[in-house]
């Protein structure tokens, strides 16, 4: 040992580089580029002798640390980067690497070579009953829904494993399963169902773009996407023989600046899965960006459109503002998570007036991958033919009796008969049902009446500014108010509205006042916030009146 | 707890450093014994109650008999504190066993089964009784005197770094330094150095093989073609090696930053020209146990050449058994004692003759159709897949396109068999016994630092398998 020093010195830094992942994780002193993607999280669990002696809180904390440890990131992309470099491998769940560096779904992958369908059907009868199936209650929907003034659509997102096949690995092509894709739009054409498939036409624009219209690295399509939205645009002009605003497509410009392409990291969703420390070469497929401009007349009238689907339309969305085009434009992404895409609010589904939120729509788009199409539209179609067809005593006794039958739960054969509607003899076979829900009828003609009443709407608008909320939900009260023969918000102006607001958010504050746990309450708020607790007060008091709309806006809107 | 996990490197390790260090030299045992139980106890919490129980009775039956002349007596306190010692072993270790198999020969004359709990085992039991056993006969024979302190004794037998896998240190080899060590800088970064040896082996080497072994046994071995069947066992021998041997580096590396030297528990054992050699190379510390303890007092070599064999095959026999409680190490014990015995009888003269080179290809062969039987329990699947070995069948072969597996398995075997070589023995010696330059031990520690990194990724990432958003 020629300096004992040095080497003191090396055994003190030692020391503390081991416990700084400790000291990371307490304080997150250093800020690491997230890891992408979404896994579910462990919660930390509790320490408890049972537990220590089942094994379960060691395996639990392990997990725990694991999913935490101070330098995560930097770790994990180190490695990741040491698989993908020397090895061309990823732990990124369901990618597959295609050649040429090419990233592609599994499933995706598998759907083209025919052998996805055995994953998750016995054979193909079995298939096929559940694609006829999706099919007849499809159409079935369709012309239910002509019945309440909705054009009903259907699109098929395009497939990057069809549009760029030449990349894929090498596998067994299965001939013996059925091409699902191919299925579908035979039946859809039989019928006469609109539906647009686009694989093809990305096959076309890939011969004819400059650029690759997906990218190497990313399961959706790039900028070429807006060509997408132009033939949704045009396909629902002609389903509707309406006029509506024009995307125009400014001048291309190529990025690669790393803030630009994290802001359009969709572009490279899946090679950002692979979470590595150092981006790949993306010289040789650039991607380009232009300026998009909506351009309308007074010929364009802006429709109301529902979507139910997958994630495509998020890069759409990226690009155009769908409120220029449509009137409250709505994304049920997977028919749970339903997104105002003007303002991105999300909610579950299941906390909406779906019967509403359908009524209010004058197009519902559909829209899934190839992959998908054996759950086409996630259940939104046999949950919404049964919503407006059968009586809610019809669907009670349906519902008790498959609980009864299958012994399974409420939720459960809620789930079974919206995936199957044909499960009530009313919505069997290929005829279209004649029954109607009493309740649909009555929301539909509240809902025409105000859409086709040009002051009802501005009357609304205005109660809306003033309350921060939108129309939207300004129309969804005055159904209610409507159905349950309550004061209109049509009838009142919105100087009495103000007013009773005013008295409302009053009145819960000196309800609060008046209740010391609230006050107490209130005044640690405050004592957080930097404000004296009459202003938490009333800032809460606004939130709630604004937020518990069912409560209270009763109130606001009459002289009560 | 094992090395090789998040709570032992990210909490445990750091944790204990830092009280061991800052703790008064004083009472830096009671630090080791501290963190030990909580070692132990977080890894089999209904077992340490047992095995702090036994160890206090070893203690003072050997103090007893220590103490007392007669040599009757004396006699008697060593059987008993064998007895305790190995009377657990069996029942823990071979209780289901032993009823499995009476069941089983019972049944066969109608008899109906006994029935017994199933025993669970606690973890360790293997290595924490032949330790304690070392310390009683050494202390019966007179080679040391028994301990004074308790605690000493417990740190003795408990200590963490070694407590679950070994390597088996005899009482003798560490009783001064549990009561004095000397502390050294420059010990500390070697024992980190080879710390991190042992987990980068453990991490980057064995769990990615292990992960394509365990793939490959489970498809149906009756028809694997021999091409898949040898890869399969040269990868699993790799395995076993280097996760064994890395958890060894880890045991003393961490016994050095102590202040402690344990004993080596590898030498390059597939570089052997020989069974007998290899098992001079292979788990050091339970050849060595095996021949000091059972079969050195059964006679060993000074006896007629009969009964030598005989002893060498039930030595080899027992120390199948002391592998685990199955029919398939017992065979394996058989195997490696027949390997042996024909050595002894001419083989190896055989092996002189044909060279090196030849002899570590023959001998690695054996111990690969060894580690066949070794790993696969069930002995019909084990003959059944040694039997595909020698089909020599490569209709159907070919290579799967896992590149890490294979790259992993060629620096497994490169790593296995560079000490052959002169350059890469000066290499081994290098980085693992010699003592450096500032330099170099700059850069080894700073090397060092980034595989711990890299491990912890290793560790990780194959936890976090992202979906590209939640599909519902």
């Amino acid at each position: 040992m020629k300096n004992k020093r040095t080497y003191i010195v090396l055994y003190t830094i030692l020391t503390v580089l081991l416990f700084l992942p400790l000291a990371q994780y307490s304080f997150g002193v250093f800020k690491f580029r997230p890891l992408w993607g979404s896994a579910s999280k462990a919660s930390k669990p509790d320490f408890t002798f049972s537990n220590l002696a089942s094994g379960k809180y060691q395996s639990g904390i392990e997990k725990y640390i694991s999913e935490n440890y101070g330098f995560r990131q930097p770790t994990i992309r180190l490695y990741n980067q040491y698989l993908w470099t020397f090895f061309k491998k990823t732990y990124a769940n369901d990618v597959v690497i295609g050649k040429n560096g090419w990233l592609y779904f599994d499933k995706n992958v598998k759907t083209y070579y025919g052998t996805y369908q055995q994953t998750i059907f016995k054979d193909n009868a079995d298939a096929v009953l559940t694609y006829d199936r999706n099919i007849r209650v499809l159409n079935k929907l369709r012309h239910v829904l002509k019945d309440f003034d909705i054009e009903f659509l259907s699109y098929i997102s395009p497939d990057k494993c069809y549009v760029f096949p030449d990349n894929i690995p090498d596998r067994q092509h299965d001939t013996t399963t059925i091409d699902v894709t191919k299925y579908f739009t035979q039946r859809f054409d039989k019928l006469g169902f609109p539906y647009i498939e686009m694989s093809q036409m990305y096959k076309n624009i890939a011969d004819t773009l400059f650029y690759t219209p997906f990218s190497p690295g990313g399961a959706h399509w790039n900028f070429s996407c807006v060509y997408a939205a132009d033939t949704i645009v045009h396909f629902i002009e002609k389903a509707g023989g309406i006029n509506l605003a024009e995307i125009k497509i400014g001048e291309y410009r190529q990025y690669d600046k790393f803030e630009e392409k994290v802001k359009h990291r969709c572009d490279y969703d899946i090679e950002s899965m692979l979470n590595l420390i150092f981006s790949r070469d993306h010289s040789k497929y650039p991607l380009y960006l232009a300026d998009i401009t909506i351009e309308s007349d007074s010929t364009c009238v802006k429709p109301n459109v529902l979507f139910v689907g997958n994630s495509f339309l998020w890069r759409i969305k990226d690009f155009i503002h769908f409120d220029d085009i449509f009137s409250n434009p709505r994304l049920w992404y997977y028919n749970k998570e339903a997104y105002d895409l003007a303002t991105l609010a999300m909610k579950r589904t299941s906390k909406l007036d779906k019967t509403f939120e359908i009524m209010l729509s004058d197009y519902i788009v559909t829209f899934c991958g190839d992959a998908q199409l054996h759950q086409i539209s996630f259940g939104f179609a046999g949950e919404t033919l049964i919503k407006l067809c059968l009586s809610d005593s019809i669907v009670e006794k349906k519902i008790d009796e498959l609980c009864q039958k299958h012994n399974m739960s409420r939720d459960n054969a809620i789930t079974t008969m919206n995936e199957n509607p044909e499960v009530f003899d009313e919505l069997k076979g290929d005829g279209i049902p004649t029954m109607r829900n009493e309740n649909a009828i009555a929301v539909y003609k509240a809902v025409s009446s105000m859409k086709n009443d040009k002051n009802w709407i501005k009357i609304l608008d205005g109660h809306a500014r003033y309350l921060k909320m939108s129309t939207k939900d300004l129309m969804e009260l005055e159904t209610k108010n409507i159905l349950e023969g309550k004061p209109l918000m049509h009838d009142c102006d919105t100087t009495i509205c103000r007013n009773n607001y005013q008295t409302a958010v009053d009145k819960l504050t000196k309800y609060w006042e008046n209740d010391k746990e609230k006050t107490k309450y209130f005044e640690d708020k405050a004592k957080k916030r930097g404000k004296t607790t009459h202003e938490m007060m009333l800032l809460d008091a606004n939130y709630t009146i604004l937020n518990d709309k069912s409560k209270y806006f009763p109130r606001i809107f009459t002289n009560n | 707890m094992v090395f090789s996990s998040n709570v032992f490197l990210l909490y445990f390790l750091p944790l204990f450093l830092i009280c061991y260090f800052v703790c008064p030299k004083r009472f830096r045992n009671y630090v080791i014994l501290l963190f030990s139980i909580v070692f132990y106890a977080y890894g089999a919490p209904d077992f340490i109650l047992y095995l702090l129980g036994s160890t206090v009775a070893n203690f003072y039956l050997v103090k007893m008999m220590r103490k007392t002349e007669k040599p009757g007596l004396k006699k008697l306190y060593c059987a008993l504190a064998i007895i305790v010692s190995l009377g657990l072993l069996v029942y823990y270790k071979y209780a289901n066993f032993l009823i499995d198999n009476i069941n089983a020969l019972i049944g066969i004359f109608g008899a109906n089964a006994i029935r017994m709990a199933k025993v669970l085992l606690p973890i360790g039991i293997s290595f924490f009784t032949f330790q304690s056993i070392t310390y009683v006969i050494d202390t019966y024979r007179g080679n040391n005197e028994p301990m004074e302190k308790l605690t000493d004794y417990i740190v003795y037998i408990m200590m963490f770094p070694q407590l679950i896998a070994g390597p088996i240190v005899r009482y003798c080899d560490i009783e001064g330094e549990i009561r004095h060590r000397e502390y050294s800088a420059n010990e500390f970064l070697q024992g980190f150095n080879r710390f991190i040896i042992g987990l980068s082996k453990k991490v980057l080497i064995a769990d990615v093989i292990g992960f394509q072994v365990d793939k490959l046994l489970a498809g149906d071995l009756a028809i694997m073609d021999s091409g898949t069947a040898w890869i399969t066992i040269a990868a699993y021998t790799m395995q076993l090696y280097f996760d064994f041997a890395g958890y060894s580096d880890m045991a003393i590396g961490i016994g050095k930053i102590m202040g402690f030297h344990f004993p080596e528990n590898f030498d390059n054992p597939y570089n052997s020209a020989s069974i007998t050699e290899f098992w001079r190379r292979w788990h050091m510390t339970l050849g060595a146990f095996m021949r000091n303890y059972l079969y050195i007092p059964l006679g060993g070599n000074r006896c007629s050449k009969r009964r030598m064999y005989f002893n060498l095959w039930v030595v080899f026999l027992l120390s199948g058994l002391w592998h685990g409680a199955s029919w398939n190490f017992v065979i394996w014990g058989a195997y490696h004692g027949l390997w042996l015995v024909l050595e002894r009888m001419g083989l190896k003269k055989f092996y002189e003759a044909i060279g090196k080179a030849p002899s570590v290809i023959i001998t690695f062969i054996i111990a690969m159709v060894g580690w066949a039987i070794f790993r696969i329990e069930d002995l019909n699947q084990a003959f059944t897949f040694i039997g595909r070995l020698f089909a020599f069948d490569f209709s159907t072969f070919s290579i799967s396109a896992d590149a890490q597996f294979y790259t992993t398995l060629i620096v497994a075997l490169l790593f296995s068999f560079v000490a052959l070589f002169p350059f890469g023995k000066k290499l081994q010696d290098a980085v693992f016994y010699e003592e450096h330059t500032l330099t170099g031990t700059v850069i080894l520690w700073v090397i060092a630092i980034f595989m711990l990194l890299f491990c912890l990724g290793a560790l990780n990432a194959a936890g976090f398998s992202p979906f590209i958003y939640f599909r519902f």
